[in-house]
């Protein structure tokens, strides 16, 4: 259900193959999500590109997600519009930091004072 | 007669979608929904408001029945019936679990999230979602039956006005 690719400057990435986190495969992502980042990391970055739908234990399952990174912050990225829209509703999108492609997460650099926040 | 044909009116004849009886379990109403999507898709364009806000809608509603109604059990019937017109999606459902406490759907407001991660809910969202993507819903208990019905406006003004 993940991939895991380790970019230059300990950058970690997720990538997901499964199209719905929902609540048949909520427990299951947050298995294999404590798996695939018990290696430390300096970001998380997650590629939510396949991903066509999240419903209310699949939002639960991506903040005990957060949660398990014990202050780390996840990156998200490629947002899909049924999953942007739990993401807004529920003002999560405040609390993950969003990016809309790979390519501007992996550029992005957070502005300086910020990591100490 | 089905409590859809009380619901307020809306344009068109409705049109139904999907009647079925399904399993209570994550996996049955997982098939169910991705299925009545199928059929709703040729009808509606597939990023549309109103068809990723019915598709929230069903996996909260289901998900609630197999959930509390029927305590995780995956034991237990649920109809489901779809019906819709060209500005609303109806759903119904009716099932044997237990009644919604004091008899009424769930109150759900999003709260403050709080600053520390550590205390973000993890669940919760289920009635504020079903809530704020409907524009109508009702529910009885009738001879130990639960029939819940939601209506989901296809042309969500409703969704987008939403902060």
């Amino acid at each position: 259900m993940m991939q895991t690719t380790t970019h230059q400057d300990g950058i970690l990435v997720l990538t997901l193959s499964a199209t719905r986190i929902d609540a048949a495969s909520a427990i299951h992502f947050k298995d294999d999500f404590r798996n695939a980042t018990a290696a430390p990391a300096k970001r998380v970055i997650m590629d939510l590109a396949t991903v066509t739908f999240m419903d209310s234990s699949g939002l639960g399952a991506m903040v005990a997600a957060l949660k398990s990174l014990e202050g780390r912050k996840l990156e998200l990225c490629n947002l899909t519009a049924a999953v942007e829209k739990v993401f807004r509703l529920t003002r999560m999108d405040k609390v993950f930091p969003v990016h809309t492609s790979m390519k501007e997460a992996l550029a992005y650099r957070s502005p300086k004072g910020m990591d100490a926040a | 007669m089905s409590s859809l044909a009380r619901l307020p009116l809306s344009f068109g004849a409705p049109r139904l979608h999907y009647e079925e009886t399904i399993n209570a379990d994550p996996i049955s109403v997982r098939d169910t929904i991705v299925e009545i999507m199928k059929r709703l898709q040729h009808e509606f364009p597939a990023q549309s408001e109103g068809i990723i806000s019915t598709e929230i809608v069903l996996a909260e509603v289901l998900n609630n029945i197999a959930e509390h109604g029927y305590n995780q059990s995956n034991l237990g019937d649920i109809i489901v019936s779809v019906l819709c017109t060209d500005d609303m999606i109806s759903v119904e459902t009716r099932d044997h679990g237990l009644p919604m406490p004091g008899l009424n759907p769930p109150e759900a407001e999003l709260e403050d999230l709080p600053v520390s991660v550590d205390d973000l809910p993890e669940g919760g969202f289920g009635w504020f979602f079903i809530r704020s993507l409907s524009s109508h819903m009702e529910y009885r208990r009738a001879a130990s039956q639960n029939i819940f019905c939601v209506q989901i406006p296809t042309v969500s003004e409703l969704a987008t006005q939403k902060p």
